[in-house]
């Protein structure tokens, strides 16, 4: 079970920021001495009904079937209407809006919810993945990002690290066919060395 | 693997040189290069030509693909194939652009075959990432591709390896339907 939520190696940033993303909660039992997570209320205790944003990992350790100590809200971005939003037209929705992991977080609620609306979310993220595809290629096949900037901030993280992937391949492309790589460049200290010895000398004059 | 890895690659394909000069064979790791003698054609490896041709020391013999009438035809039929088409060569591209680099008067037309070779190039491209697209939008577990020579695999090989490694991850989730 565990082996879910560490898909690229327990050390991976992108699998850790992730699971930071919080959650909307209403507890459902009270809970003794834990009064100060929630700061609109001065009780010890933290209270039946409070609503709280947890992090995923939070919740992930404590919560199951067994003990639903709180009530789960799906963040909006998966919920029906947003699957309705993404399956009308994928490419022009904005990724990083509904959270700059779409993907991943996506993945790590299917632990949480109930196994149909799980199915639901997965099947949304895979169309979504797909149709976006072809986008993702045609930008990244363009290699000045300062144009793209407006195109590349819709991308969430996943897609942004396809979108590097795919600038690196194109750009070693053009770089090999200018035979860049023949060239000796000089190192970068001397150049910037020599842009203050310019300088002095000049001033010499 | 860097294009560059590809080049050296390509550079080992043989190719036919008319040489000035007058040596013995040489014996090399990979097999034995000459003898040379004035005006008699030998074959050597890319990488060697390249290396005489710089010197002043032969002339290059062009491949009888790297002509204006067998690109146009080359071009032609993958226009009208929807899959990819034989290549005459593995290395088409990394040869042309080699020999366009170091010897283009040795090259009959070289501005037009230049031009029809990176024709050919887009042609094959724009199919190769038409047909990722179709992939990836499919729900096909495999696909099979064939005559997709080394250095268009390296263009897309990042881009498409990332892609179906999160393509993977999300479709664990959802079940495999049976049709």
């Amino acid at each position: 079970m565990q082996s879910d939520c560490y898909k690229n190696g327990y050390f991976n940033i992108q699998d850790i920021m992730a699971s930071q993303e919080r959650i909307s909660c209403k507890f459902e039992i009270e809970i003794p001495n834990m009064g100060f997570l929630d700061s609109s209320s001065h009780d010890s205790n933290l209270k039946v009904g409070s609503k709280l944003d947890l992090p995923y990992w939070l919740i992930k350790a404590i919560y199951n079937e067994k003990f639903k100590f709180v009530n789960i809200d799906l963040p909006k971005w998966y919920k029906k209407f947003y699957h309705d939003i993404l399956e009308a037209d994928a490419c022009v929705v904005d990724l990083r809006k509904m959270g700059p992991y779409y993907y991943d977080f996506g993945v790590l609620l299917l632990n949480l919810v109930e196994t149909d609306i799980g199915l639901n979310i997965a099947k949304t993220l895979l169309s979504c993945f797909r149709s976006r595809f072809r986008r993702i290629m045609d930008l990244s096949a363009q290699t000045d990002h300062r144009d793209l900037y407006r195109a590349i901030s819709k991308l969430d993280y996943t897609e942004t690290e396809m979108y590097k992937a795919g600038q690196l391949d194109a750009n070693g492309f053009i770089r090999w066919q200018r035979r860049e790589f023949c060239k000796l460049l000089p190192s970068i200290i001397v150049t910037a060395n020599k842009n203050k010895r310019k300088r002095t000398d000049s001033n010499g004059d | 693997m860097d294009n560059e890895e590809v080049e050296f690659i390509a550079e080992n394909e043989l190719i036919t040189i008319i040489p000035n000069f007058q040596y013995k064979t040489f014996y090399l790791i990979g097999g034995d290069i000459g003898p040379f003698e004035p005006s008699v054609p030998t074959q050597v490896p890319l990488w060697l030509a390249v290396h005489f041709r710089q010197r002043q020391k032969c002339r290059i013999e062009c491949p009888s693909w790297i002509s204006v009438e067998k690109l146009e035809e080359i071009m032609n039929n993958e226009k009208s194939s929807e899959l990819f088409t034989q290549m005459p060569n593995a290395h088409y591209m990394e040869i042309t652009n080699v020999l366009l680099n170091c010897a283009p008067q040795d090259i009959p037309r070289a501005d037009e075959v230049k031009t029809l070779i990176k024709d050919i190039w887009d042609l094959r491209i724009a199919k190769l990432r038409s047909s990722m697209n179709e992939f990836i939008k499919s729900e096909s577990l495999h696909a099979k591709v064939n005559n997709l020579t080394l250095l268009e695999i390296n263009t897309v090989r990042n881009l498409l390896t990332k892609t179906l490694k999160e393509l993977h991850n999300l479709k664990q989730h959802v079940p495999v339907t049976d049709e």
